[in-house]
């Protein structure tokens, strides 16, 4: 069909001609286009059919050492162990909090007192005495010796009161056993 | 005569205008052509961008199985190694401090222990073994280093066993313990047994849910309460 409309339009200049050209142009791409996406189908779906055989084959080698009561017993325990974990071990957390308890003993000195202790794992809480308020807020004051402490975050005095020649406050802190708490 | 003037027609028309109703049905079955075929073009270039979203899911699940699938190796491997030495093993976790162990196993310590203590404890006409872990607590835990007591039980209270969510093969037991410790080092002594060591006669897995102590009173004798949970395999 094309060859012969060629050697007509040797002869004569034909209207529609460029259309018919341009249609054609369309076409071919089209017909191209067409056959690029079916063999590109065609080459997807067999990489796609090669990751599923790919992970089938390891999930029967999966199913297979689950047959195994030994490793069904590792694997079981492997998961109790990193769920009940995830805070750390008690006997570290305890050890820990003991020896924060003990730096804490060792502040004040002097005029600044401190008693009613009361800690857990997550927080400390104490009762401060000191003659006037300068030694909250003087350096090396309470507040600067509670800050400084590594294993110590939001630190709290939410009120002072006066108690005949002493000023009394409740300080709340925060205990951070993962080091966050470090001074920056 | 009729058809030779016919003919003679034909051959005397313009060119120009056949060719023009030429292209003018070349062009119409071309354009058909694409129209028709437009749906199943369309359906093709979805099918092959599924077909890529498809693939990429599938890589991704390849990685992840692949890094199980090699972590059960390993598994497998320390589960052998674990079997191969078990004596040894036993030995070594059952000793404060010792540091002798495989050293394929010296990463997976609380993985072994874990492995070593869950076992099955069915009892005769009982939900389970409480003989074993009565003996655990008294001859194991409560037990310190140099085999001395480091604290008196008060009180043992056992709650139902119950299977462990996510787990189908193993179960739990909730036990409520009152000791009294004579200091710090007694409870240190008692938790250091149930997160480091292991008991040869009487494995038994623990994880230890809470512990009620007053920690300002460290050098003080105080009667505590531990929470436990002990797991059995089914």
């Amino acid at each position: 069909m094309t060859n012969s409309v060629m050697r007509d339009e040797h002869k004569v200049r034909v209207p529609w001609r460029k259309a018919y050209l341009f249609v054609l142009v369309l076409f071919i791409a089209y017909i191209a286009y067409r056959g690029y996406s079916f063999a590109m189908t065609q080459v997807l779906r067999s990489q796609e059919n090669g990751l599923q055989s790919d992970i089938a084959a390891r999930d029967a080698e999966i199913a297979k050492a689950n047959e195994s009561a030994d490793y069904q017993t590792y694997a079981a325990g492997k998961k109790l162990i990193l769920l009940n974990n995830k805070e750390g071990g008690r006997l570290e957390r305890l050890s820990r909090v003991i020896e924060i308890f003990t730096k804490l003993q060792s502040l004040g000195g002097g005029n600044v007192q401190f008693s009613d202790f009361k800690i857990d794992f997550d927080l400390i809480s104490l009762k401060g005495t000191v003659p006037n308020l300068s030694y909250i807020y003087a350096k090396n004051g309470v507040i600067d010796q509670f800050i400084m402490l590594d294993f110590i975050k939001n630190v709290a005095i939410k009120d002072y009161k006066r108690n005949e020649d002493v000023f009394e406050f409740t300080l709340t802190a925060d205990i951070s056993l993962d080091g966050t708490g470090s001074a920056q | 005569m009729e058809q030779a003037a016919h003919n003679n027609h034909i051959d005397n028309r313009d060119p120009r205008s056949v060719l023009t109703i030429k292209y003018k049905i070349y062009i119409v079955v071309l354009i058909i052509a694409m129209a028709v075929t437009r749906g199943y073009m369309q359906a093709s270039a979805e099918k092959h961008t599924a077909t890529k979203e498809s693939i990429r899911n599938l890589e991704n699940a390849k990685m992840q199985k692949e890094a199980e699938y090699d972590q059960v190796v390993k598994d497998l491997i320390v589960v052998r190694d674990i079997n191969a030495q078990k004596g040894a093993v036993v030995t070594c976790l059952s000793t404060r401090g010792c540091s002798n162990l495989p050293e394929s196993l010296k990463t997976v310590v609380p993985q072994t222990r874990a492995f070593l203590q869950l076992q099955k404890n069915e009892g005769e006409k009982m939900a389970f073994d409480q003989k074993k872990i009565l003996a655990n607590i008294n001859e194991y835990l409560l037990r310190g280093a140099n085999n001395q007591s480091n604290g008196t039980v008060t009180s043992i209270v056992f709650g139902n066993l119950a299977p462990v969510t996510d787990y189908e093969n193993i179960v739990q037991v909730p036990i409520q313990l009152t000791i009294d410790f004579q200091d710090k080092n007694g409870l240190l002594s008692f938790v250091y047994n149930v997160e480091n060591t292991i008991s040869p006669q009487f494995p038994m897995l623990y994880k230890i849910s809470s512990v009620n102590y007053d920690i300002v009173k460290y050098q003080e004798n105080q009667t505590v309460s531990i929470e436990l949970i002990g797991y059995m395999l089914k």
